[in-house]
């Protein structure tokens, strides 16, 4: 007699055999092309140069800020207006 | 899986390829209707019928978004079915905690008579007259739903349907020593599920 292991998983394979593929959507290509025109290109390139280009602006608002603290800071008549935003504790400049 | 180079209006892949990459966009609808049950077909094979489609789209989409990353070292048609592969992976990832709900506990009555008659088929005829059965289906999903996403293709891919080890470590992104031990895993928990299935009728 052979084993009922086997021919179960014999009986299996051939059930997953028989999957079919079930009609598409009659719209489904004009839904992919829907999406496809809203995706655009994956291009690394430009992954690449848009992450650049918001490093460099990250960097350049951060450097503002710190030119800025110390401006505020040095600034004629400072200690009457202060400093609010607490950017002079952030400048480079000292007290 | 594998394609041919084909052709529509005597345009190739290759040719639509380099006018998407142009700027063409609308050109990638052709390669959307030559491909499209394709890319359905293996998904089936994969996921619950009434996610095929979702799965389906979502993975051509994919494959435009990474047509820039397609270096034509394969058919268009072979790397768009890696891409439905992966995808399918991702889609039982993402489902990983719904398998807790499944039992092999709770297996109805005309499951356990069908199991009975499975497990004696001894012929080819008396097997696919069980596998044509719709509980083939219903206990081979539960006994697929005991396995982890990877575990699943796995079992699938290899053992299922008798795909190549490096083949399915090309689908999967995988190298071929991973594919090679989480089979034997993945062997083994389906045989250990097979066995408490049968021990529960025997």
């Amino acid at each position: 007699m052979s084993d009922p292991k086997n021919n179960l998983e014999e009986v299996l394979r051939a059930a997953h055999a028989r999957r079919t593929t079930q009609e598409l959507p009659s719209a489904f290509s004009q839904d992919v092309m829907r999406s496809v025109r809203n995706a655009g290109l994956h291009d690394d390139e430009t992954i690449w140069l848009w992450g650049a280009a918001w490093t460099g602006t990250a960097a350049a608002v951060a450097i503002a800020v710190v030119l800025l603290g110390g401006f505020l800071e040095s600034a004629p008549g400072s200690e009457w207006f202060g400093d609010p935003l607490g950017l002079a504790s952030m400048s480079f400049f000292g007290s | 899986m594998e394609g041919g180079h084909e052709t529509t209006g005597g345009e190739d892949d290759d040719e639509i390829i380099r006018k998407i990459r142009a700027g063409d966009v609308d050109a990638f609808a052709s390669l959307v209707e030559r491909h499209q049950h394709r890319v359905a077909g293996v998904v089936a094979r994969h996921i619950p019928p009434s996610f095929v489609a979702e799965v389906a789209h979502d993975a051509i989409v994919d494959a435009f978004r990474s047509l820039p990353k397609f270096r034509g070292d394969c058919e268009f048609s072979t790397w768009l079915c890696r891409i439905a592969i992966r995808r399918s992976c991702d889609f039982w990832r993402a489902r990983k905690h719904d398998r807790d709900g499944v039992s092999l506990d709770e297996v109805s009555e005309e499951q356990q008579r069908w199991l009975d008659r499975a497990s004696l088929a001894s012929s080819d005829a008396e097997r696919e007259r069980a596998a044509s059965q719709g509980e083939a289906v219903e206990i081979l999903d539960r006994v697929l739903g005991q396995l982890g996403p990877e575990d699943r293709m796995i079992v699938t891919l290899l053992h299922l349907e008798g795909r190549a080890i490096r083949e399915i470590a090309e689908s999967l992104g995988w190298s071929e020593v991973r594919v090679k031990v989480r089979a034997m895993r993945a062997r083994r928990a389906l045989r250990g599920y097979v066995e408490k299935l049968l021990e529960k009728k025997i």
